[in-house]
């Protein structure tokens, strides 16, 4: 045991291993001290031991190739899965405002195809009974023009000169009707329209204005006596 | 780019993606430099796990265990101090979880006395007794004062590396190695003398 002045100081010293100067003086005269402290190291040093002991145990030889079989056994490293978690949290997120944006505008729009109206099932294609829904576009046009479609559409029978037309199934049967009567009176129609087109009613040549001669103006002189008596 | 793969004799190339050689390759790589330092690192993990557990074949579980946990995250743990000091926390932690099993713990303590009296010695400081009563009274020390002796009294290990490994100031390691030599001498004073006047 300690001195009571040294206790407290000296047991820091043993257990730290540093002693300072007055330490060293007392433990030099005071022999119960020394032999305290002496005690004391012997401690110490057998708890390091024995932690040495604990501490460095030697390694077990099955240990290393136990976790060579349990890496052969795990799955990739997940540091990959938590990228691929978050590139699809930020795919998700841009899909979903995406949608949004899309659901916004769709909203504000107004409504393009009538609720109450039936589906589109009538299909009129391009075909030789096609009907046109402008008329004019065909027969409207000066006769020179006419010809020059026509000639484009012969040189070019692969691209569409009209569109193809989607109707209900209601208007479908009105639009049949329609091109028939369209087709009966197809040549009048043209007339017609060509007529329009030059200004001009059906049988009535177009008015053919000569050029005009221009001349000098000629005026004789009158003779003497006929101008004095007025007889001749 | 042309890509190369390496097929051990008598098997056949897998059929995979062009995405999953990648991370094969990937995975390839991590293994390699996880392989080169998987000596140093077992023994840490176990030499960790051992003096929180006090038994081999938990400790080596607990390792194990570690080790594994550690080559998952091996991509983010490249830096040497950093991995270590990382495998040190998860097998402390690992261990202390194990030790908290009460089931476990019963075993493991019958275990513990029928290994001491097998191999009992008269040496004191390396008496089985002694070091029965040093690790018990080991675990009976706060967590931060425990890691920090553990760490100390393995070999290779300074003041400095030990501070490194817990990310704390050498300052704090000193003096809680200091806090905790004192209390395990407190804890084994009375049975030293006890030993020592038979």
């Amino acid at each position: 045991m300690f001195c009571e002045t040294y206790n407290e100081s000296l047991t820091h010293a043993a257990a730290s291993g540093e002693l300072s100067l007055a330490e060293r003086e007392h433990l030099a005269s005071c022999e119960p001290c020394r032999i305290a402290f002496a005690e004391e190291q012997a401690l110490f040093s057998a708890i390091d031991s024995g932690l040495s002991i604990a501490a460095n145990s030697e390694i077990p030889a099955t240990l290393i190739p136990r976790v060579r079989v349990a890496l052969n056994n795990d799955e990739p490293a997940p540091q990959r899965r938590s990228f691929s978690f978050l590139v699809w949290g930020l795919a998700s997120a841009v899909v979903t405002a995406g949608a949004v944006f899309g659901l916004i505008r769709l909203s504000s729009k107004p409504a393009l195809v009538e609720p109450s109206r039936p589906a589109p099932v009538a299909v009129v294609q391009n075909s030789p009974e096609r009907t046109s829904l402008n008329p004019a576009r065909t027969s409207g046009v000066s006769p020179l023009q006419h010809v020059k479609s026509v000639a484009l559409a012969a040189s070019n029978s692969s691209t569409r000169e009209f569109p193809e037309v989607i109707v209900p199934p209601d208007e479908g049967a009105a639009l049949r009707r329609y091109e028939e009567f369209r087709r009966k009176n197809q040549g009048d129609v043209v007339l017609v329209a060509s007529a329009k087109s030059l200004d001009l009613r059906p049988g009535i040549e177009p008015l053919q204005i000569a050029e005009i001669e221009m001349v000098d103006l000629k005026i004789p002189v009158l003779s003497k006596w006929d101008s004095e008596d007025g007889t001749k | 780019m042309q890509e190369f793969i390496l097929i051990e004799p008598g098997s056949t190339a897998p059929k995979l993606e062009k995405g999953e050689w990648t991370r094969e390759v990937e995975r390839s790589a991590l293994r390699s430099e996880f392989e080169e330092r998987l000596a140093d690192s077992s023994s840490l993990a176990f030499r960790v796990a051992r003096g929180v557990l006090r038994n081999d074949a938990d400790a080596e579980d607990i390792a194990q265990e570690a080790l594994v946990k550690a080559f998952r995250n091996f991509a983010d743990l490249r830096d040497r101090h950093r991995f270590r000091a990382w495998l040190v926390r998860v097998s402390f932690r690992l261990a202390l979880d194990r030790l908290r099993s009460s089931k476990r713990r019963g075993m493991r303590e019958a275990e513990w006395i029928r290994e001491q009296e097998r191999t009992r010695t008269t040496e004191f400081e390396t008496s089985p007794e002694f070091q029965q009563h040093l690790e018990r009274a080991m675990a009976e020390l706060p967590e931060k004062l425990r890691l920090v002796l553990l760490l100390s009294a393995m070999d290779g290990h300074s003041l400095e590396e030990v501070a490194m490994l817990l990310a704390i100031p050498v300052g704090t390691v000193k003096s809680r190695l200091f806090f905790a030599r004192k209390k395990l001498a407190e804890k084994l004073r009375c049975f030293v003398k006890l030993t020592t006047n038979r």
